[in-house]
C-alpha cells in the first residue's frame, strides 16, 4: 500500500479507485462479521455492509480529525472539565 | 563549549515541556503516538525550533496518525452495528412471513399459519366485495362497528379515506386542506379511541 489511509479516504469523495481500496482495506473485518449471519445471507449482508460504508467513507469529515495542538486544546478543555465537576 | 550548553539547554526545555504538559501526555492517543520515536523527534524539534513549517510537520503527521485510528475504530463500529441490524431484519422478515404452513405461530399458541389463511367467514354466494366508501359498512365486528360510530364524522371520513382509499397520511393532508401533522395527530387518536372503547367492552 504506497498512500496513507489518510490520503485514499480524502480522495475517495471524488476518486471511485481510492474509495474501493479503502473498502478493500476493511473486507477482512466485513468477513469476519458475515459467519454470525445464517449461509445464505452471507453475500446479502456482505454487499449491505459495503453499501454503507461507502456512504461512511464518503461523509466522513477528514479535516475534522484534530491536528497535535488541536488535540491539545480539546483535553486542556475537558481536563478543566473535568476538574470543575469533580 | 558552546555546544555543551547549547545541547544541556535544549534537553531542559524538553523536559520542561513534558512535564508542563504529562497530565495531557498519559492520553492514550498522543502517548501511544510519541512512544514512535520519530514522532517524538518531530516534537522535539518544533521545542527547539518553533517555527511554522516544524509546527506544521507536527501536527500534519499526529493528524494522519490520529485519523488512522479513528477512523478504523468507526469503520470497525460501523460494520458491527450494521451487520446486527441486517439480521434483526431477516429475523423480522422471516418471522412475518412463515414458510411453513403448520407450525405454532406463538409459543402455546396452537394456531398456526394455515388457520389463518383459509377463511371460514366466506360462504358460496356471499358478497367478497361490498362497494361502499363507508368504513362501517366493511366492518365485521360488531363491536367494532359499534365504536366506529363513536367516533366524529371528521375521524370516520379519516379513516375512510385511510383504509378504503388506501392514502397515506399526507396524501389525506392534501385532500383534506390540512397539515399532515394534525391529520396524523387525528389519525393516531382515532385508532386509540377505537382501541379504548373495544378493550372497554
Amino acid at each position: 500500500m504506497s498512500e496513507s489511509l489518510y490520503t485514499l479516504v480524502k480522495q475517495s469523495k471524488t476518486d471511485n479507485n481510492s474509495l474501493e481500496i479503502v473498502i478493500d482495506l476493511f473486507s477482512p473485518k466485513i468477513d469476519r462479521s458475515l459467519q454470525q449471519t445464517k449461509l445464505q445471507y452471507r453475500e446479502d449482508l456482505s454487499q449491505e455492509l459495503k453499501m454503507k460504508l461507502l456512504d461512511c467513507i464518503r461523509n466522513y469529515e477528514v479535516e475534522n480529525t484534530p491536528g497535535y495542538f488541536q488535540m491539545l486544546d480539546i483535553l486542556e478543555e475537558q481536563g478543566i472539565q473535568y476538574y470543575q465537576g469533580g | 563549549m558552546g555546544d555543551v550548553y547549547s545541547s544541556s539547554s535544549i534537553n531542559q526545555s524538553v523536559e520542561n515541556y513534558l512535564t508542563k504538559f504529562e497530565k495531557h501526555l498519559q492520553n492514550p492517543v498522543i502517548k501511544s503516538f510519541l512512544d514512535i520515536q520519530e514522532n517524538m523527534d518531530l516534537l522535539v524539534d518544533v521545542i527547539n525550533n518553533p517555527t511554522n513549517v516544524s509546527k506544521k510537520k507536527l501536527d500534519d503527521t499526529f493528524r494522519e496518525y490520529y485519523f488512522k485510528i479513528r477512523f478504523t475504530n468507526y469503520l470497525s463500529k460501523a460494520i458491527y452495528f450494521n451487520a446486527i441490524n441486517f439480521d434483526k431484519k431477516v429475523n423480522l422478515f422471516l418471522d412475518r412471513n412463515k414458510s411453513i404452513l403448520d407450525s405454532q405461530l406463538k409459543e402455546g399458541d396452537n394456531l398456526t399459519l394455515i388457520d389463518y389463511l383459509v377463511s371460514k367467514e366466506w360462504q358460496e354466494g356471499q358478497e367478497v366485495w361490498i362497494d361502499s366508501s363507508n368504513i362501517a359498512d366493511h366492518l365485521t365486528s360488531y363491536s367494532l362497528y359499534k365504536a366506529i360510530h363513536l367516533l366524529t364524522e371528521n375521524q370516520r371520513q379519516l379513516l375512510n379515506l385511510a383504509y378504503i382509499y388506501d392514502l397515506n397520511d399526507s396524501e389525506i393532508a392534501i385532500y383534506l386542506n390540512k397539515s399532515q401533522q394534525a391529520v396524523s395527530r387525528s389519525h393516531k387518536k382515532a385508532l386509540k379511541k377505537l382501541r379504548e372503547i373495544i378493550e372497554n367492552g
